[in-house]
């Protein structure tokens, strides 16, 4: 009887646990609050007067106030790809620092993936070739 | 006078450097004569020491002859920071370069007897290394060259020739004010230069073997300390560079992707896979080919991070220093590239000859996935660190690759690296039985899924960082519950289990080191998804006696003091930390600005370490009477210094056990078959 109660809670306790977290995680895609959502779009553009930094990252004046112009964005109701599409139009398409959007940036974005690919492939490959032996 | 000594030493060591080349290679062939090979060394170690002598009694008498000295210290620069002024910047950090090299190369010959033809010629290879880098410093990146026309109060023109008519500056420059503003800079430099050196020796020694046509995994054995030696020097250059960047950058944060850091993580990956895959052709003798390809491909990356660093190529914050030193440091990694991988392709008939896998289902297989995902790791983003360059050089489209595009790309990357840590490192060599595996991970499962669990709990929505949680405490359960099962194991035979533990970890250092690093690796992964995926950041403009309520803590600005030092002036706030209700103080913190003789103004953070999280503060700006204060909290931020320093210790627990069991009686100790 105690070996069936051990048991059971073996499987009891993980099951109840992925419960919680999947219950738990499922509402998760709310909208992130203003301050959040500020931060994000700036960690995706370039700081344009500073050297590589992006404009969440840059301590410098230039990227405060252009966190700020961001922040008013944001309040009214400007989407993420909104925001990006007018600081692209204003300092250029290289301001972005996530390329994925467009044409070389897309390319980038495959590079791993095909690495991932060649990789088990050589594996596979390899492995087939031996095993007639 | 100096800059003639300085110039003699260096040419002292390219001399001994090409010697050593001349000779080693001699020496390698089969059936060559004895060589003597003591003296190049002893020439290459004592010019090298001696030129980095003479420039630190350079900068330390003020010789502002010397335009380096004059570049980068001053009358008023602490001592510390005009000690490690000798690698504050270009010219000087080649210099210790040199002197980790010809240090490694000294020790390595020192165990090279007569008659060592593989040794002999790993010494050659190691020349000609050597020879590279003290020509440099002869030539383009003459840390001695000397002053001759000062304006301005700075050094404008200089000339490589020591004897030619001197002048000076009446003071330096001083360093570089983000590289004298807090003593990690001091440190993690050479520690990032003594792990990037030490794999050069495995590196020399495997391309001897090559060269030589010696099969098997004699050039594995003698280099396996090396190699856990500079993996755990390199682990803590990285993290000591981290830990720098958030201590005193003041952008709230350790990582930013800059291509400085992906210079020095892109090896470390490559160098962590070669570390597994070189315990599986020691044990099971395959990936032989696959050895050297990663061993080869870690040098060419240090030189390559080295190019990509030091010659301004990429524009970055890092890039301190730029000068005619790009063209050298391309050539030297096309020659590495052409003439290691033309060697390995002379040789496949060799080295293609390995016993095959028994079943991907097995250590083998895991250690094998763990390479696909690190060389693809490493991969990406070496890519995305080149893909700005490439694009602008095939097309002339500017793109830029940041931050976004390598957290993202990386997620999916690291989180089945972790569960392969978790699964790969308890299954067993040749065949894993699906039986056994799951005995081994079955505790650490549940456990694991009731921390996740715990984390949802306590309020955690982010998908990621429970993902993260469940993950790492995996990895970890399956360490520990391994550790445990051992230890009772041994405990039948009557002993203490203090004894016991000692007699598991001593029993196979190399595999526990290993497990001590992963339980590491494991903590810095949660630590990483917490403090960015829980973080709250948040700028707020305070007038004094203002206070602001951020992610639950309440900030007063309570005033500020400006005060001379003789190397800068900081500007100091003083800001009261309180719980939410604005009552309950915890900490009064000083967040500042540095100012230097020359730009730009440091800011340095003030930072409060709780049990749960980090509240970060950093002036962003302000003006008379008002602050403009970012507030950054980081949660278990705390965990990621304590867990990069597990990982640390378990390269070092290796390193340091493999020794005892060389020594105890003379000869290897034979590793309990674990299978």
């Amino acid at each position: 009887m105690r070996d069936v109660v051990r048991r059971s809670l073996g499987w009891i306790i993980p099951l109840a646990a992925l419960v919680v977290i999947v219950v738990g995680l499922l509402p998760g895609t709310g909208v992130a609050d203003p301050a959040t959502r500020v931060q994000q779009v700036a960690s995706g553009i370039r700081c344009p007067f500073c050297s590589g930094e992006s404009l969440a990252d840059s301590t410098s004046d230039v990227a405060r106030d252009l966190r700020d112009i961001i922040a008013e964005q944001v309040a009214d109701g400007m989407s993420n790809a909104e925001i990006e599409d007018y600081f692209a139009a204003r300092y250029g398409d290289q301001i972005l620092l996530d390329p994925s959007r467009r044409g070389w940036g897309l390319a980038l974005w495959l590079i791993p993936v095909a690495a991932v690919a060649v990789g088990v492939v050589a594996i596979a490959r390899r492995r087939r070739k031996r095993e007639p032996s | 006078m100096i800059a003639l000594a300085g110039d003699l030493a260096v040419l002292t060591a390219a001399g001994g450097a090409a010697w050593l080349a001349v000779a080693g290679f001699r020496a390698a062939r089969p059936g060559a004569p004895e060589a003597q090979l003591r003296t190049p060394v002893a020439l290459l170690a004592g010019g090298a020491v001696a030129a980095f002598l003479i420039l630190e009694l350079g900068i330390l008498s003020h010789d502002f002859t010397l335009q380096y000295v004059a570049d980068h210290s001053s009358r008023s620069t602490p001592l510390v920071f005009l000690l490690a002024g000798a690698w504050a910047a270009l010219e000087g950090s080649i210099v210790l370069w040199g002197l980790v090299l010809a240090g490694f190369t000294w020790v390595v010959a020192r165990k090279v007897r007569r008659g060592d033809g593989l040794g002999a010629g790993a010494l050659a290879v190691l020349g000609v290394v050597a020879l590279f880098w003290f020509g440099m410093m002869a030539t383009v990146a003459n840390p001695f060259r000397v002053c001759t026309e000062v304006a301005g109060g700075v050094c404008q023109a200089s000339s490589w020739f020591p004897l030619v008519a001197a002048t000076a500056p009446l003071d330096g420059l001083g360093p570089n004010p983000l590289l004298q503003n807090n003593i990690l800079m001091a440190i993690h430099p050479p520690m990032l230069y003594l792990g990037f050196v030490g794999f050069t020796v495995p590196f020399a020694f495997a391309i001897s073997a090559l060269a030589r046509g010696e099969q098997g995994r004699t050039w594995l054995e003698r280099t396996h300390r090396w190699s856990l030696l500079a993996w755990t020097f390199l682990t803590l250059g990285v993290l000591l560079g981290a830990w720098w960047s958030y201590a005193v950058l003041g952008w709230g944060g350790y990582w930013a992707w800059d291509p400085v850091e992906n210079a020095a993580f892109i090896p470390w990956l490559v160098a962590t896979a070669f570390i597994h895959s070189a315990a599986v052709q020691r044990r099971r003798g395959v990936l032989q080919a696959w050895n050297l390809v990663l061993l080869i491909s870690t040098f060419a990356l240090t030189i390559l991070g080295t190019f990509l660093t030091r010659s301004g190529t990429i524009l970055s914050v890092h890039s301190f220093t730029q000068s005619g030193i790009g063209p050298a440091l391309l050539g030297f990694l096309v020659l590495v590239l052409l003439a290691s991988f033309g060697l390995f392709a002379w040789r496949a008939d060799l080295i293609g000859s390995a016993p095959r896998l028994e079943s991907l289902a097995s250590r083998e297989g895991a250690f094998l996935l763990n390479n696909l995902l690190l060389a693809v790791f490493a991969f990406t983003i070496l890519v995305g660190t080149l893909y700005p360059i490439l694009t602008e050089a095939l097309s002339g489209d500017v793109v830029s690759v940041g931050r976004p595009f390598f957290d993202r790309i990386t997620l999916p990357i690291a989180l089945v690296l972790l569960l392969a840590i978790g699964v790969g490192s308890i299954a067993p060599y040749r065949v894993a039985r699906a039986s056994v595996v799951w005995a081994r991970i079955r505790t650490p499962l549940r456990l694991a899924l009731v921390a996740g669990a715990a984390a949802v709990l306590v309020g955690v929505r982010s998908v990621p960082v429970v993902i993260v949680v469940v993950l790492s405490s995996f990895v970890i359960g399956v360490a520990v519950r391994r550790f445990w099962e051992q230890t009772r194991a041994v405990r039948r035979s009557g002993v203490t289990a203090g004894r016991a533990m000692t007699r598991v970890l001593g029993g196979d250092a190399g595999y526990w080191g290993g497990q001590i690093a992963h339980i590491g690796v494991a903590l810095v992964a949660l630590a990483i998804a917490t403090s960015t995926g829980l973080a709250t950041r948040a700028e707020v403009r305070l007038a004094e006696g203002d206070t602001a309520v951020v992610g639950g803590y309440c900030v007063e600005y309570l005033g500020s003091t400006t005060r001379t030092e003789p190397q800068r002036t900081v500007t100091e706030t003083r800001v009261r930390l309180m719980r939410d209700d604005c009552r309950q103080e915890i900490a009064v913190m000083a967040p500042s600005v540095n100012e230097y003789r020359r730009p730009p103004a440091v800011a340095s953070p003030a930072i409060h370490t709780g049990i749960l999280e980090d509240t970060f503060l950093s002036l962003v700006g302000g003006s008379t009477g008002e602050i403009v204060l970012g507030v950054y909290i980081f949660p278990l931020q705390w965990l990621l210094w304590v867990g990069g320093l597990i990982a640390v210790g378990g390269g070092a627990f290796a390193y340091l056990g493999k020794r005892r069991s060389h020594t105890r009686d003379g000869s290897r100790q034979r590793e309990p078959s674990r299978a």
